[in-house]
């Protein structure tokens, strides 16, 4: 639903401390008070749920102007669900008119059509050319990693799990890499994988542009595909595929629905594949790999930083991997899915902090789960200082 | 204002500015709902001391009303530009300018954030003490403004006590630099410390340059649950003629122990009226010492539950947990209303009994917080719903808690300020002449009135 009534109380419980000043990257960079979430929840309030302000463009801007990192929710202390007042006040100002509408068409039959090998090769230029898709995006892999995968993957030897695994968009068409990387160790240990057929993007992205419809789309698709698998679990590689399967998901349905049912009853099912690993236990030592590496801990992994440590926590199990800690891991990186295209001089101010971090860390690569985050960091790192977790581990079984 | 942004964009720059509605919104309030009384013409973000001379001159020539601001994070409407006119935000004035190693001092600009700021210091093994519960977004400046404090005070007192020198710039934009960064300084009137605690309505405090002191080695935590509120305000008082000093003293009611619970383990007893949380700081074993000695006498007293929690990390969590107390209770209620009387430590437990019992009498629901340790109670009613009466009836209520707190010797504010909620009991504080007095020295700094007025006194006693 997410519709912004359904958090009037919510918002009315805002005790309006400010203390969400001191998390909010977007602004740490203005420092301008319209830019916390204090201030972002009053104009919510006054201008698209009271009427007491016209809708200019300087309320949308305002409510654009937000990564949707989610610290903010981790900030404050009334526990407040910011992320989704934001994303339901997105929903409530989706542009109108046909062009806005050809646009949202394309973008759903992206997400929908994602493990199609020809979608990406065809669909992604002309979402480039329209502005949907980052212009310096790299080119989609004309074959997607799912359009060569039997259904099911089988290691050698003994069964020790059995998983389903949602590979997310950004391993499927642009880092080929972390897909391989992800389906060699969990063949290595003995874990029997599924790819289910029928999966779409997990919705998030959509969501994040206020999309709601599209996002419950995409989201019974998802539900439909996972919900007869019999595995022990659902891994993804990806950050903020757990974020939308294991925790946002559930919320986009009336609370009781059965896709709410159901959303809630894969959710703990749902795990971010090195903390599944780890949590297995590697049957197969890595080997000594010289390398040190320190950890960007993506935004949205805040929910769940346990199994981001968790994950990390196998590349200990590396001999000679050298882990180099940076001074705040959980730092914005300045990406935030697509809105660094669009705010580049803030998402910049919000990087440079970061980069001097990893500089100050002094390790040879970053390792980080979130697609976005990896992307934008080596956009001013260079393609192979950033890599996923798991392809490090990988590169130990070589 | 006719011209108003065509103005500001030549003295600031059009980044440096806003009149948008939008903008000007959610500069209305501070950290409390229903001080929000007026809104802003523009609101303006110098970048440095030569912008804001500017903003004040301009402001002076034109007649207009302009209120400092930093996090927006104050809880008496001080910050909040009741009379409309600019809201000078100094939150991009935040560079740490000097950490003096040699003379134990820093310089810092309003702008800068406490918890910042104090990270900086303490990574050079030094340590500024004052904390208000905001620490992490409140600004130097609005610290100076406000005289403001935390729970520390009991054994460092509040940013008055460290505050050497400051920068100011006078209501025509003229730059003035008060004080010194000396330990000793006795040369004509004090203008630093007349400056300090005077909420914006003399001048724009730009700079200020700080004690510091070298950073205790060890800290230790303790907490004592006990069943009734006057066993923990006998605790804190006889603690102080014990001659022992803790570098925090809180005093805490029950509910906050589920609160608590959600993050430490073993859980506490949710049960009695009252808490101490509780540290002591110096060597290793002083500080462990301190706090084992504190407990047994509490345990004497008849305390329901006493722990000791050494860990550096582990005791973190509580302090965290204390720092969020208040906002997640507003959180929770429709309406809350918060005092901070201070009492002479040795008349807590007489306070205590006053506001229960008004709270009685009156059918309210108040808790009883505060950094016992140093005087500083936080009565609080919550209220469910709000309603005219209800509200009558609470501001009714707080009136009788702030007469008793000045019966007993207290002060109507220990450190948030007098702001918009406390104008009218100043003058039961401090009588007619002394408010006379000081408002000639606002004429003097002020002659055409413009600085954050509204504020301090009530209107009738502004002319």
């Amino acid at each position: 639903m997410l519709d912004l009534e359904r958090y009037r109380e919510a918002l009315e419980r805002c005790s309006q401390c400010g203390y969400c000043q001191a998390s909010c990257p977007v602004f740490s960079q203005e420092l301008l008070e319209s830019y916390t979430a204090r201030g972002r929840t009053l104009l919510i309030k006054a201008a698209l749920m009271d009427g007491a302000l016209p809708v200019g463009k300087r309320a949308k801007e305002i409510v654009a102007n937000c990564l949707l990192c989610g610290t903010c929710v981790h900030t404050c202390p009334g526990g407040l669900p910011l992320d989704e007042i934001f994303m339901a006040a997105r929903n409530q100002l989706r542009p109108g008119g046909p062009a806005a509408s050809l646009k949202r068409s394309l973008h759903r039959k992206l997400m929908e059509q994602r493990g199609h090998p020809g979608a990406m090769g065809k669909l992604g230029p002309l979402a480039k050319t329209l502005g949907l898709a980052p212009a310096d995006l790299p080119q989609p892999a004309a074959r997607p990693f799912l359009a060569d995968q039997p259904e099911v993957l089988k290691p050698n030897g003994e069964v020790r799990a059995r998983v389903a695994w949602f590979v997310g968009c950004a391993a499927n068409s642009l880092h080929l890499d972390t897909a391989e990387a992800v389906r060699k160790v969990l063949l290595a240990n003995g874990v029997e994988v599924v790819l289910p057929q029928g999966l779409a993007c997990c919705g998030l992205p959509a969501l994040a542009q206020g999309e709601v419809e599209m996002a419950q789309d995409l989201a019974r698709r998802n539900l439909a595909a996972l919900a007869a698998q019999e595995v022990d679990a659902v891994v993804t590689e990806c950050t903020s595929c757990v974020l939308m399967l294991g925790d946002k998901m559930e919320r986009l349905f009336e609370p009781e629905s059965p896709e709410a049912q159901a959303a809630q009853a894969l959710a703990p099912r749902v795990m971010e594949a090195g903390a599944f690993l780890r949590k297995l236990g590697l049957s197969r030592a890595p080997r000594e790999c010289g390398v040190s590496y320190t950890l960007h801990q993506p935004c949205h992994a805040a929910g769940f930083v346990a199994q981001v440590r968790e994950g990390l926590s196998l590349l200990k199990q590396v001999p000679g991997a050298d882990y180099r800690p940076m001074a705040d891991p959980a730092a914005c990186c300045g990406a935030g899915g697509d809105f660094f295209l669009k705010n580049s001089a803030l998402s910049q101010g919000v990087r440079r902090s970061k980069l001097e971090q990893i500089e100050q860390s002094r390790a040879e690569v970053v390792v980080t789960p979130c697609p976005a985050c990896r992307h934008y960091l080596s956009l001013a790192l260079g393609p192979d200082k950033v890599k996923h977790p798991l392809a490090l581990l990988a590169g130990a079984y070589e | 204002m006719k011209g108003l942004a065509k103005d500001l964009a030549r003295l600031v720059g059009p980044e440096g500015f806003s009149t948008d509605p939008e903008d000007l919104l959610v500069y209305r309030h501070d950290a409390i709902a229903y001080f929000a009384q007026g809104e802003p013409a523009a609101v303006v973000l110098p970048q440095d001391t030569a912008q804001a001379a500017k903003v004040m001159a301009y402001s002076s020539r034109n007649g207009l009303p302009l209120t400092p601001r930093g996090a927006g994070s104050g809880l008496s409407g001080g910050c909040t530009p009741v009379r409309g006119g600019i809201v000078l935000d100094t939150k991009r004035m935040k560079g740490i300018l000097e950490i003096n190693r040699g003379n134990l001092t820093a310089r810092v600009e309003a702008g800068a954030v406490l918890a910042d700021f104090q990270k900086a210091v303490e990574a050079q093994g030094f340590f500024y003490p004052p904390d208000p519960q905001s620490k992490s977004v409140c600004t130097l400046g609005g610290n100076v403004a406000t005289r403001a404090g935390g729970p520390r005070a009991v054994k460092y007192g509040t940013t008055v006590n460290y505050v050497l020198g400051l920068e100011a710039v006078l209501p025509d934009g003229e730059v003035i630099r008060t004080g010194s960064s000396c330990v000793k300084h006795s040369a004509g009137y004090d203008l630093t410390h007349l400056l300090t605690g005077s909420e914006g309505t003399l001048a724009l405090i730009t700079q200020a340059t700080v004690r510091l002191l070298p950073k205790p080695p060890a800290t230790c935590t303790a907490l004592a649950v006990c069943p009734t509120m006057e066993m923990a305000a006998r605790i804190v008082s006889e603690t102080i003629a014990g001659g022992v000093v803790p570098s925090m003293l809180e005093l805490l009611t029950t509910a906050s122990l589920a609160v608590f619970n959600r993050v430490v383990n073993p859980p506490l007893p949710e049960e009695g009226e009252a808490c101490l949380l509780m540290e002591f700081d110096g060597t290793d074993q002083e500080a462990l010492r301190q706090a084992q000695k504190m407990a047994g006498a509490c345990r004497d007293m008849g305390a329901i539950d006493v722990r000791v929690v050494p860990r550096p990390e582990e005791a973190a969590v509580y302090w965290t947990v204390r720092s969020r107390l208040y906002p997640l209770v507003v959180s929770r209620f429709k309406r809350v209303v918060t005092e901070d009387v201070t009492v002479p430590r040795d008349r807590i437990p007489d306070f205590a009994a006053k506001v229960m019992g008004i709270a009685q009498e009156m059918g309210l629901s108040m808790g009883l917080t505060g950094h016992a340790g140093d005087g500083n109670m936080h009565p609080t009613i919550r209220m469910d719903e709000v309603s005219d009466e209800l509200q009558a009836r609470a501001d009714q209520a707080m009136a009788r808690v702030i007469k008793a707190g000045l019966a007993l010797g207290g002060v109507i504010s220990g450190e948030h300020g007098v702001g918009l909620h406390k104008a009218e009991f100043l003058e039961l504080e401090l009588g007619r002449e002394q408010i006379a007095l000081m408002r000639r020295i606002k004429k003097a700094f002020d002659p055409k009135g413009i600085m954050n007025p509204g504020k301090i006194w009530p209107p009738e006693l502004e002319a």
